[in-house]
This record gives structure tokens, C-alpha cells and sequence, in this order.
């Protein structure tokens, strides 16, 4: 037991720090608006010129998809990639390594701390002035909602346990900031928070379920549309999330054998 | 006038010497930015996939807005857009302090201090993408055209800079809490990228009026593009000047407040 007491230290730090840094919200709020007044601007104009429906979505189901999935990505958004990397170049990972916690779980932890802050302090106001200015549809049906909420947290899992492959990698390579960016933007392109992936053409549609990014804002969000059925849709996450987290303990068993502190 | 030129001169070259020994950032820098200017282009091209015009533009001409709208952006990124550091190390840390002590324009002087030139990368992608559109859509361009594009972006480069050092004095007045406006001002500039008419009439006059980001690259790229609207591309250079000398006379008041950090 004093293990799961230990982890949930970590997740209230990250709280208690977040919420006295709580006036930097109100910026993202305003750019979380901003982003999805953007892209309805433009699915609007794509809808005006023609098609009534693409990939099995009309104007409404789309201008509801860009505001579930932009409010969706303010919540599982963390930074954990750049603290590892940071704490590698510090060296302060030494000490990190010292305590007689798993580092990729202690880290895990931290983002769940902020997930679960950014839920309520940041997600909810942002949600609220979306959904009074733009058309957002409820979700399907009760199933639907109930698959969305347990996918936003699957979602959670697969996006923190690619941050932390990214920044377990600058054990090998000390920088990380250009796999970071890349990763970043694979994350809103390929992941579907741009678009929905059912936009693309069929062959790359294709290729984009051999990813994991689509299981992090594309699969949770058609849930909620109910265009991809509920156990489809988790089974998928749960998959990525098994594979991601044999991944991290791979990589992470191979960084600790390679890890070189210097100085002191 | 020439001293202030002079010195610009030795700032530049010093930052050279200091960037090129950390070669391997530069590389980093050139290439992510190019994947993420690679995600914006592969969007544009996938939405175009389900349609033939945008509110009346082709894509040909979408992805020529999306081109002229790179270069500014990246002069900006090489030089304004760091001032977002300027409230927490210049005004709350005191380093204006060290400034304010030189015989030299203290703007002039963080700016310089500041320079990014890896961004400047952007220009070349700008150009090449810009080139694409214009072969393919069959522009003829005449020398009249080419000074307009010219105009435009230094007009639209003061547009940038006249946001962001007004921004940026906030500070003066709020301390920190003024930062909170740039990644605003940051993220609306993504409405400039696209063509203004698929926007609400509300967000056209604000882009027009309050953050005049409608002229950093659809108005102009729309004057070249379709001959009646040629008039356009001239709009943004004093645009630009005002904006700008906005931003320079919120930096002085701001600056006749300051009063160092009291360490």
C-alpha cells in the first residue's frame, strides 16, 4: 500500500502546483476558442461547397467532432516528453533514480495529476463558451457517452505513454525538442484533432489505423459521435495502450543500462 | 542613425558566431520546422481531396496564400516573436536594467539580443511554395506585382512586431501577468493563413480592425491572385506603420514606468 501512496504524491504535487499557477488557463482557454472557431470556419466552407456528407459525417456531426476533439486534447495534453528530457540533461534523473519508486510510473503519475486538474479547471471553462457559440450535438446515445468518458481516459494513457518513449529517448540522444515538435504535430494531424481521419482518402485512412495516434483523439471522439461502435473503439485504445506501455519498460530497462550522468 | 546601423551589424555578427557553434540545434530547428510546415500543407491538400473551392478559392491559390503567408512569418519568427521572454527575464528578472545603462534604443538593443536567424528557413520554404502555386495557377507576375509582395512583407513583418511589442510592454504595467496575452496573439495569427471569407462577419472585422492579422497574408496574396482586388496588397505596409508605431509608443510609456526589479 505505501507504494500507491507514494504515486499519488506525485499526482498531488503536480495539483497543488498547477492550481497556484491556476491564471495561466485563461490564455488557453481563449486559444483552445480560437483553435476551434478556425477550423469550424473552415469546415463550414468546405460543407457550403458541396458535399452533404463526407466520410459519413454532415456540418453538424463535423463542427461537433473539431469541438469535442479540441476540448478533448486540453485535457490529456501534458509535457512530460520535455521534463524527462529536461531531467536527463540536468542529470537530475540521479537523483530521481534514487528513490525506491519506478520512474516511468512516478512520471505516469504526475500526468495523471495534471490530467485530472486540467479536467476541471481548465477543460470544463473551455468546453462552455464552445459549446454556447458553436452547434455541439450530445453525445449518440448513453453508450456513447459512457465509451467517450472511459476512452478520454484511455486516451490520457496513450498520449502520456508516447511522451514518455519521446523522452526516454534523450537518454540516447540528449535532445529531444525535434522528435518532441515532430511528435507534436503527428499528434494533431494523424491523431485527427485537425480533422477526422475519416476525411482522408481511403488508403491513407488505412495506414493511419497502424498508428497510435488515431486511438488518442479520432477513435474517442467518433465514439462519442457514435460513428465507431463503443467495444470496437476501447478495444482498439486498450490495444495501443498494452503495446505502448511493453514499449516504454523496454525502452526504459535498455535507458537505465545506458545512462551516463556527467559532472557532479 | 549610422551608429545604431553599425552596432545592429556587430550584434548580428556575434549572434552568427555564438549560433553556428551549436550546429546541431540549427538542423534540429530547420527540420522540425519543416515537418510542421509538412502537417499544414498535407491538411490543406487532404481537405481539398473533398472539395473544389474554399469559399471560391481553388487550392492552387489557397496553397499561394499559404506560401506569401510563410515568409513574414518566418522574418517574425527570427525576430519578434522571442519577445515573449521579454516580461519574465527583462522587466520582473531586471535585466532591463543592464540595458537601460547602454547609449543605445533599449528596444533595439532586446531585440537584437534576441535573434533567432534558424528561423529564417521559413522565407525559403515560403518562396518555393509560393513558386508551385504561382506555376501552376499560370501568374503572370509584373514588376508592379513583385514591389506589392515586397511591400507587404515588411508591412505585414511591422504588423507582427507592432502586436507583439505592444503586448510585450504590458508588462510594464501587469508584471508577469501581461504574458498571458501572447500565446493569443500567437494562436490567431492561424486565422491569417486561410482565406478571410470562410470566417463569421464578426472574426472578419476583429482580424481586420483589432489583431489586423487579415493583412499579413490573405489580403495581400488576394491582390496578386485576382486582378480587381490589386489595390489590396498596398493596404498592408501602412497598415504595418501604424501598428507599429502603436507598439513603439505603448513601449514608452511602459518604459517611463519601469523601475527595475529592487534587487
Amino acid at each position: 500500500m505505501p507504494d500507491v501512496l507514494a504515486y499519488w504524491g506525485f499526482a498531488r504535487t503536480r495539483m497543488v502546483d498547477l492550481l497556484a499557477n491556476r491564471a495561466r488557463f485563461l490564455a488557453g482557454i481563449a486559444s483552445y476558442f480560437i483553435y476551434v472557431s478556425v477550423y469550424a470556419g473552415i469546415f463550414r466552407a468546405i460543407y457550403d461547397a458541396g458535399p452533404e456528407e463526407i466520410g459519413g459525417l454532415g456540418i453538424r456531426e463535423a463542427l461537433t467532432y473539431t469541438a469535442v476533439a479540441w476540448v478533448l486534447r486540453s485535457m490529456y495534453t501534458n509535457g512530460v516528453d520535455r521534463e524527462i528530457t529536461q531531467e536527463v540533461r540536468r542529470g537530475d534523473i540521479a537523483l530521481a533514480l534514487l528513490r525506491p519508486v519506478d520512474y516511468p510510473a512516478s512520471k505516469l503519475a504526475t500526468a495523471a495529476g495534471e490530467a485530472l486538474t486540467r479536467a476541471l479547471i481548465f477543460t470544463l471553462p473551455a468546453a462552455l463558451p464552445i459549446i454556447l457559440v458553436y452547434p455541439v450535438q450530445p453525445p449518440a446515445s448513453l453508450s456513447s457517452a459512457v465509451g467517450f468518458l472511459a476512452g478520454a481516459v484511455l486516451a490520457f494513457g496513450i498520449y502520456s505513454l508516447v511522451n514518455l518513449l519521446v523522452g526516454i529517448t534523450a537518454v540516447f540522444t540528449e535532445h529531444t525538442v525535434g522528435i518532441q515538435r515532430a511528435k507534436n504535430a503527428m499528434m494533431d494531424l494523424l491523431g485527427g484533432v485537425l480533422l477526422p481521419l475519416s476525411f482522408f482518402p481511403a488508403w491513407a485512412q488505412d495506414a493511419l489505423w497502424l498508428l497510435p495516434f488515431q486511438a488518442v483523439t479520432y477513435t474517442p471522439v467518433s465514439m462519442y459521435l457514435g460513428t465507431t461502435p463503443v467495444p470496437v473503439g476501447l478495444g482498439v485504445q486498450a490495444l495501443w495502450l498494452v503495446i505502448l506501455a511493453l514499449l516504454v519498460r523496454v525502452l526504459w530497462r535498455r535507458a537505465v543500462d545506458h545512462l551516463t550522468i556527467q559532472g557532479g | 542613425m549610422r551608429r545604431q546601423l553599425d552596432l545592429t551589424l556587430a550584434y548580428v555578427a556575434m549572434l552568427a558566431k555564438a549560433r553556428m557553434s551549436y550546429r546541431a540545434d540549427f538542423l534540429v530547428q530547420v527540420s522540425s520546422d519543416l515537418v510542421l510546415q509538412a502537417v499544414n500543407l498535407v491538411f490543406i491538400a487532404v481537405v481539398f481531396t473533398r472539395v473544389q473551392a474554399l469559399a471560391g478559392w481553388l487550392f492552387d491559390e489557397v496553397l499561394f496564400i499559404y506560401g506569401f503567408f510563410l515568409i513574414p512569418f518566418a522574418l517574425f519568427n527570427a525576430s519578434f516573436a522571442v519577445l515573449s521572454d521579454v516580461g519574465g527575464r527583462y522587466v520582473v528578472g531586471g535585466e532591463l536594467d543592464r540595458v537601460l545603462t547602454r547609449p543605445m534604443n533599449a528596444l533595439l538593443q532586446v531585440q537584437l539580443e534576441l535573434l533567432r536567424p534558424q528561423a529564417l528557413n521559413g522565407v525559403v520554404l515560403g518562396v518555393v511554395v509560393m513558386a508551385i502555386a504561382s506555376a501552376r495557377l499560370q501568374l503572370t507576375w509584373t514588376l508592379l506585382d513583385v514591389l506589392a509582395m515586397m511591400s507587404a512583407t515588411l508591412g505585414a513583418w511591422l504588423v507582427y512586431g507592432g502586436v507583439y511589442v505592444t503586448v510585450a510592454s504590458l508588462t510594464f504595467w501587469t508584471q508577469d501577468g501581461g504574458a498571458g496575452f501572447f500565446p493569443i496573439a500567437y494562436n490567431t495569427i492561424q486565422f491569417g493563413r486561410y482565406p478571410l471569407s470562410i470566417y463569421p462577419a464578426a472574426v472578419q472585422f476583429l482580424l481586420t480592425f483589432v489583431l489586423p492579422y487579415a493583412f499579413i497574408a490573405f489580403l495581400p496574396a488576394a491582390g496578386v491572385l485576382r486582378p480587381e482586388f490589386s489595390w489590396l496588397g498596398w493596404l498592408t505596409l501602412p497598415v504595418g506603420a501604424v501598428v507599429f508605431a502603436v507598439g513603439l509608443l505603448v513601449w514608452g510609456r511602459g518604459l517611463a514606468r519601469y523601475e527595475g526589479a529592487g534587487s
